[in-house]
């Protein structure tokens, strides 16, 4: 074999074996959440005697399962865009909604910003209301290029929350709408909107203080 | 009369009295499984993986953020959301005493007995697009906002990866279109190379609108929980 082809074979090889060891390896090392549990699992234990780990497993046990809500609870899927009524075991309800677009508006005469996401958490449904009135925030008016008026009845639309609403969180809704053909895209300002039909039979399913969990 | 009543009340009070008997003791015979594995023979270190797992979840349950729960005892795959399932799919492939699964419990677990790994990465393979471009350039236009915020793509199949070789590998009925090939290729390299010293992996069949769930929530550093089959 000519000697300068072991310029090429070794090089060749070295960089092949790299390549072998950092595609293997890479993935291990990862930020583990900082708490005992999680980082040395070992140092979590049950009292020796055996009555009271029993007792002890019992609390964790009813600690755990206190968290569960106690009736059913609406479940907003971003991601998919889908609404839920349901229990641990059992889907109660399902239907196709449109969530907050992400998108984001600045006003450019004075500065401010707002971000049209749907809020992410645990919330109540605090209030229902029937053939809802919207009151437009300014952001409404500046999106739409127009002045925001002094008088705050020119600020009420009827039309655009459709039927119901159900009220959660700082001034969100889960409403109807009357676009319809845009129900699962991600197109609101942060309010959830759901069709008319679904919508119904959801706010004759829940009460005030019905746990709403987004994701 | 008195004679009469007495043939109403008693059939009455007897009948009361065999209802309560019998509500008490379906109650006793409708106890928690939890509760009556208290009552089982005592099992420590089964009692002691519990107990983490719990004590894990719980601390998870503190936050405000999503974790993954691969429960491979109720062969269940679940969000959670302060300790709330708010999704849910079932492990349809997975047989308590398959290889794989052990091979997956043993490596998640490792010689520290983890219950919590986050996740370290995912990888799309193939996806199809949810809504036409044509659609998402009208809506993005009404409502002033990045088309590619707006788009939701079906992820056919994809893989989440939480290092030390574990892979959950999601596939859907879609035909969806290959995305980054020269990663995807990357990728199938790695666990090619990996398999000779031992991989864990996987694999789940899954709805679509399941997949772009689970696709999207999984963001890095995922909290996930395993509950074992014990």
């Amino acid at each position: 074999m000519k000697s300068w082809l072991w310029y090429i074979i070794v090089p060749s090889m070295l960089i092949l074996a790299f390549t072998g060891v950092w595609l293997v390896t890479t993935g291990k090392k990862s930020s583990l959440i900082q708490m005992d549990v999680f980082k040395d699992p070992g140092s979590v234990h049950l009292p020796q005697d055996e009555k009271l780990a029993k007792r002890e497993l019992g609390k964790v046990r009813r600690t755990l399962a206190r968290l569960r809500p106690s009736r059913p609870y609406i479940v907003i899927d971003t991601h998919a865009n889908l609404i839920f009524l349901r229990t641990e075991n059992s889907v109660l309800f399902k239907a196709t909604c449109s969530t907050g677009s992400g998108g984001e508006l600045i006003d450019s005469a004075t500065g401010r910003r707002w971000v049209f996401d749907t809020p992410k958490g645990v919330f109540k449904v605090t209030s229902k209301s029937v053939d809802p009135w919207w009151r437009k925030p300014d952001w409404a008016f500046i999106e739409e290029n127009e002045s925001i008026p002094k008088d705050p009845s020119q600020r009420l639309d009827p039309e655009m929350l459709g039927e119901y609403a159900l009220g959660f969180g700082e001034d969100y809704y889960i409403h109807g709408t009357i676009y319809e053909r845009l129900l699962g895209v991600n197109v609101t300002h942060g309010c959830v909107r759901v069709g008319a039909d679904d919508l119904e039979k959801l706010y004759n399913m829940v009460t005030i203080g019905t746990p709403i969990y987004i994701f | 009369m008195f004679f009469k009543t007495r043939w109403i009340v008693l059939p009455l009070c007897v009948f009361l009295i065999w209802l309560s008997v019998s509500t008490c003791e379906k109650r006793e015979s409708e106890r928690s499984p939890s509760q009556d594995q208290t009552h089982k023979k005592w099992d420590r270190k089964r009692a002691e993986l519990e107990y983490c797992l719990i004590q894990a979840e719980l601390a998870l349950a503190k936050s405000e953020e999503l974790y993954l729960v691969l429960n491979l005892e109720r062969k269940e795959l679940q969000l959670k959301l302060k300790g709330v399932v708010v999704w849910n799919h079932p492990m349809n492939v997975v047989e308590p005493d398959s290889q794989e699964l052990q091979e997956f419990v043993e490596r998640f677990q490792g010689d520290e007995g983890r219950v919590m790994r986050p996740l370290s990465g995912k990888h799309l393979f193939s996806a199809k697009e949810k809504t036409p471009d044509s659609v998402l350039s009208i809506v993005s236009e009404a409502v002033k906002a990045d088309p590619d915020l707006l788009r939701r793509d079906l992820p056919a199949r994809f893989q989440l990866l939480w290092g030390y070789s574990l892979t959950l590998e999601i596939r859907t009925d879609i035909v969806g279109e290959p995305r980054s090939r020269i990663k995807s290729t990357l990728v199938e390299f790695r666990h090619a190379l990996r398999r000779p010293f031992g991989e864990a992996r996987l694999i789940v069949r899954m709805h679509p609108e399941d997949a772009l769930t689970l696709y999207r929530a999984a963001q890095p550093d995922l909290p996930t929980l395993l509950y074992s089959p014990l």
